[in-house]
């Protein structure tokens, strides 16, 4: 095997470097560059819980589960009042859109509303039976033989005329 | 202060540090490590192995389902968040197809650094897509850093697979510790912001019967019921996610971890129905060809040929 960029800082009898060590030396600046740069990158995203994919916090499971939890839903509002719960589609990149229900508070007016008809339109429904939406956050208690959750209150975050 | 010549990995020498900090010490044996010289077949491996990873994650995935997602719901911020909130399923696609035909390039050893440039970028691209719901997206985040650094990789030529070099030899490694510092941060996190009681507590018990649908999940329930078998299995993952470094930075461990995480993330998958494979892919993908004897390939433990297609 040839051991190319192995050696460094030899200088041939012309007093000229060789190829190889420039080639090595050069190599080993983007070595450590690349390396250190990513990690870096890594390390800093993670201290800084950045979340900016690539760049995440990489948060996997990392607080403590208890029997204790909450739910958001989102439900619609037919002219007579009757609520029914909006289900949107299992697929992963419509149903994660759920981790937006409890920022539409925050949101203005009018992104409140082209979300609201948004998550209609994906769930199926037709926004022109519906008088308004809203955003249920359910506290519950997991009982942990049955699994069941007993619900012990809902709070209403936010109800969207339509 | 230490005066002899400190041997590297490869067996050359280097002058001794001038001082005799452990630290300073310790960041030169990691440079050494990181960029003395290495064969070109254990870079083809990886680089190729990686570049299947990416290829499998494009063609098991119907990227139009990002097209369906309406513009108002695309949210989360991300390296392409500048695009359009709403792109056409043909542009997802194509991208997709794109980014196979650079895999291609790479298992071809045509232009197999612009192959695996154009396969990462359309794979970063699409997994940024397909996360924009508004939740971050851990499932293929490992494969992007791993793929981020052998971007970089100058691949060699044909021919070049016995030759040794600093060219060939960083990039393998800063994929190892890519690997490395991401499992090491995904335990640091558990412990930053739940402390010993993640491991220690019912925690385990409570996600395995808060989880959804999974293969399994009967199962996961069973173990969810059995206080010793679920601190066990926390424990375990746990300490995994938090010894990587260890188990990466020697030889005859690599395999191991990668087996390890393999029988981790399954678990997860039966259990919770959560899908890590990419992870675990690239684990093997990196960690395997890296457990390997210096002068030994991937293929030389079967009996129809190498990667790098050596006889």
């Amino acid at each position: 095997m040839r051991d190319a960029g192995a050696s460094s800082g030899e200088r041939s009898d012309d007093g000229t470097v060789q190829v190889a060590d420039v080639d090595g030396r050069r190599e080993r600046r983007i070595a450590r560059a690349v390396t250190w740069g990513t990690l870096g990158v890594v390390l800093l995203g993670a201290a800084a819980e950045i979340e900016a994919w690539p760049v995440t916090s990489f948060r996997l499971f990392s607080t403590v589960r208890t029997a204790d939890g909450a739910t958001t839903s989102l439900v619609a509002i037919r002219p007579d009042g009757s609520q029914v719960t909006v289900r949107l589609p299992d697929d992963q990149v419509l149903a994660t859109t759920s981790h937006q229900l409890v920022d539409l508070r925050h949101q203005s007016a009018h992104q409140q509303h082209a979300e609201a008809v948004a998550w209609l339109h994906v769930a199926g429904l037709d926004p022109d039976d519906y008088v308004a939406v809203a955003v249920d956050r359910s506290a519950w208690t997991m009982d942990p033989v049955t699994r069941e959750r007993e619900v012990h209150g809902t709070t209403r975050l936010v109800e969207v005329p339509l | 202060m230490t005066t002899t010549p400190a041997p590297t990995p490869t067996g050359t020498t280097t002058p001794a540090p001038a001082d005799g900090g452990r630290v300073a010490r310790f960041v030169r044996g990691i440079d050494a490590r990181l960029t003395a010289p290495g064969p070109g077949f254990r870079l083809l491996e990886v680089h190729t192995l990686v570049a299947l990873v990416i290829g499998l994650r494009l063609v098991a995935r119907d990227w139009s389902a990002i097209a369906e997602r309406p513009a108002a719901l695309t949210d989360g911020l991300t390296f392409v968040s500048w695009l359009p909130p709403h792109v056409p399923d043909r542009f997802l696609v194509a991208l997709a197809v794109i980014g196979v035909g650079g895999v291609g390039l790479v298992v071809a050893r045509r232009r197999a650094q612009l192959g695996f440039v154009v396969a990462w970028t359309a794979y970063a691209v699409l997994c940024a897509l397909w996360g924009s719901s508004g939740k971050v997206m851990h499932n293929d985040v490992m494969t992007v850093w791993v793929g981020f650094v052998l971007l970089f990789a100058r691949v060699p030529r044909r021919g070049q697979d016995d030759e040794r070099t600093v060219a060939f030899g960083w990039p393998p490694r800063a994929a190892l510790a890519v690997l490395a510092v991401v499992y090491w941060l995904t335990g640091v996190q558990k412990l930053r912001h739940s402390g010993i009681e993640w491991a220690l507590s019912d925690n385990m018990s409570w996600i395995l019967r808060q989880g959804g649908d999974a293969p399994a999940s009967g199962l996961g329930h069973w173990v969810a019921d059995h206080v010793l078998i679920a601190g066990a299995l926390a424990t375990g993952a746990l300490l995994l996610e938090l010894t990587a470094p260890v188990w990466l930075a020697w030889r005859r461990t690599r395999a191991p971890f990668a087996l390890a995480v393999a029988v981790m993330h399954t678990s997860i998958w039966l259990f919770l129905g959560l899908d890590y494979s990419a992870w675990v892919l690239t684990a093997a993908a990196v960690a395997v060809p890296m457990s390997l004897a210096p002068t030994r390939r991937l293929g030389d433990f079967r009996g129809f040929g190498t990667i790098s297609g050596r006889g």
